[in-house]
């Protein structure tokens, strides 16, 4: 593909991002004026209080977590799509964020019936546990998956398999809440909607520096990506060991789902769709260029349904109820394109 | 020189407990420098053959071993710098460019992040030079025809720079004159690189006249190791295919209905 293409490609999602973020700043519930914001932003402070709040405790970190959300579930969905050799995998449509969100409601409900957004934070403690639980579910999901693939070998099997396992998972939820208190299932219940406003500032350093790595090791295993894309074999000709490969990219892909779903809620089809956004654009399946305008991708696709979920007048509208919005056009487009769309052939 | 040989070499497949043994006690050898075709029937057990002794799967018995040195205990990495393959199924690699493709058969040689050298680049304008590949470096994949696809593939072999390549019937899909002109061309490339090249095929009047050397399936599990000449010969071509209704017609070199 063409140098021009790539970049026009980076520098257009790149301002778009700038754009919608600074769009995320200034349009909210609450009306606050560009000037004010301004002034907070510098440090001058505001003459009503609670606006500095507002955009300083609620806003800024509501941007740094779509950025980084979006990226992590966009990253995430690629290396599920290469490593499957399936372009509708995705980590909500394989089961992984719902494995990484029957963890979540397992630890927070260890933890008193509290389960969700509410709970997070309380301590350090609790949300580390959390975080664990969210990891561990997404895991386990990713094992059975490796294992079925193994076993079914067809990718609508596979597919199938991971509908199969957010059902299975949404049970076994629903039975847990059965016995939780009626305040954890409220929780879960707003939890499940998806919400980019549940990292609190002080939770940042760790929710960043655990996506920013991951995302760095993902950067890292552009090299046997490129080579998977030729199928097991020639990639195991090409020096690859297909197996720990494998391993390493699901290990990945889990750390960057359950941390966005032990924080954000499941959220859908923005793993399945951003690969195919960043494909379409640049016109390569080459990892090395397609991971940079993934993760932009990804970032801008969340900030825009963080706009649209503030844009509502009668308070915030769930992030999930937009994605599917966004998501299902663009995979319809795809599927009904598949003979025309050159990365397919 | 000797480059590749086999030794005891069992191939076949494990069914849980059970195996079966398609082909047993194999000592063969791949010569540097030549181009050896490997022909049987349908089911015989040509593509397992190949799988062992390209490294992709395990043999049931015996080893291989390159330049002295047991491939089936080198790791992928180490196995990547002296084998390359072609296998037979069609790949769909996304959106790749034809250069983009033959450069993935650097990785062997590059380092962790798969940056190009300025000799990697050479390599690569190298081997789509001599697959006559080059004019069509920019164009994606899905473009192709089959038989480009094919020297795609070949090319991509070649970049990877390797004394041995394996071919599993490279020439499946293509037509007459595409048939001949990559078995001509992989002749050439093994003559003047000076690779060992093995490849399996159904054409066996190609196979007779372009390569240097034959591996014959025969029906008690073995493999005839000869050149095309001692094979006519000895009117082995007969002897395996004959299925009571054909008849190998030497001055053909291929098969005949009996009258």
């Amino acid at each position: 593909m063409s140098n021009r293409r790539y970049v026009i490609s980076i520098v257009t999602l790149a301002l778009l991002l700038a754009v919608l973020a600074v769009m995320c700043l200034l349009i909210g519930s609450v009306d606050i004026n560009a000037g004010a914001v301004w002034d907070i932003i510098c440090g001058r402070g505001a003459a009503n209080k609670a606006w500095e709040i507002i955009v300083l405790q609620s806003r800024i970190p509501m941007i740094f977590t779509a950025i980084l959300a979006g990226a992590a579930l966009a990253v995430s969905g690629l290396l599920l799509q290469t490593t499957f050799n399936n372009p509708l995998a995705g980590p909500s449509i394989l089961g992984v964020s719902s494995g990484a969100g029957l963890g979540v409601a397992v630890v927070m409900l260890a933890y008193g019936g509290m389960i969700g957004s509410s709970a997070m934070g309380v301590n350090l403690g609790s949300y580390l546990a959390t975080l664990f639980g969210a990891v561990s579910g997404a895991a386990a999901v990713l094992i059975t998956l490796m294992a079925m693939a193994a076993i079914v070998k067809s990718n609508t099997m596979l597919l199938i398999v991971g509908i199969l396992i957010s059902y299975l998972t949404s049970s076994i939820v629903s039975l847990l809440n059965s016995i939780a208190s009626e305040e954890g299932v409220h929780s879960y219940v707003a939890w499940g909607f998806g919400t980019f406003s549940g990292v609190s500032m002080s939770q940042m350093p760790v929710f960043a520096s655990l996506i920013i790595l991951a995302l760095i090791a993902s950067v890292l295993m552009v090299k046997p990506l490129n080579a998977l894309l030729l199928g097991t074999r020639y990639a195991q000709n090409l020096g690859v060991n297909t197996g720990s490969a494998r391993n390493r990219l699901l290990l990945i892909t889990g750390i960057l789902t359950a941390v966005v779903t032990a924080f954000c809620g499941p959220i859908g089809f923005l793993g399945l769709v951003v690969p195919h956004i960043a494909r379409l654009a640049l016109g390569t399946s080459n990892h090395s260029r397609l991971i940079p305008a993934t993760i932009l991708a990804g970032a801008d696709i969340a900030l825009l349904c963080t706009l649209l979920s503030v844009s509502g007048s009668h308070g915030i509208i769930p992030i999930n109820a937009i994605t599917p919005i966004i998501g299902i056009p663009i995979i319809l487009y795809i599927i009904i394109n598949r003979r025309r769309i050159n990365y397919f052939n | 020189m000797a480059i590749l040989t086999t030794h005891d070499l069992s191939v076949g497949f494990k069914n849980g407990k059970a195996e079966t043994i398609l082909l047993s006690g194999l000592n063969l050898t791949l010569e540097q420098g030549t181009l050896t075709a490997l022909l049987g029937r349908n089911g015989a057990g040509k593509s397992t053959l190949l799988r062992a002794i390209g490294g992709s799967e395990r043999p049931l018995a015996g080893g291989v071993k390159i330049n002295g040195e047991d491939l089936h205990n080198m790791t992928f990495a180490q196995a990547a710098r002296l084998i390359a393959l072609v296998t037979t199924e069609r790949v769909s690699v996304g959106a790749l460019t034809v250069k983009e493709l033959v450069e993935l058969g650097r990785q062997p040689h590059t380092g962790f992040l798969g940056k190009l050298s300025a000799q990697d680049r050479e390599v690569v304008e190298r081997a789509m030079e001599s697959t006559g590949i080059k004019e069509m470096a920019g164009k994606m994949m899905s473009q192709l025809s089959d038989g480009e696809r094919q020297k795609v593939m070949i090319a991509r072999a070649l970049a990877q720079e390797t004394p041995v390549i394996i071919l599993d019937e490279p020439t499946a899909f293509l037509d007459v004159a595409n048939r001949i002109e990559t078995m001509q061309l992989l002749g050439e490339l093994a003559h003047a690189q000076g690779k060992a090249v093995l490849l399996s095929s159904h054409d066996i009047s190609q196979s007779l006249r372009l390569a240097d050397q034959l591996w014959l399936v025969t029906d008690d599990r073995h493999v005839i190791c000869d050149s095309p000449q001692d094979i006519l010969d000895n009117n082995d071509m007969d002897r395996i295919f004959n299925s009571g209704h054909i008849r190998f017609n030497p001055t053909l070199l291929d098969f005949d209905y009996k009258s």
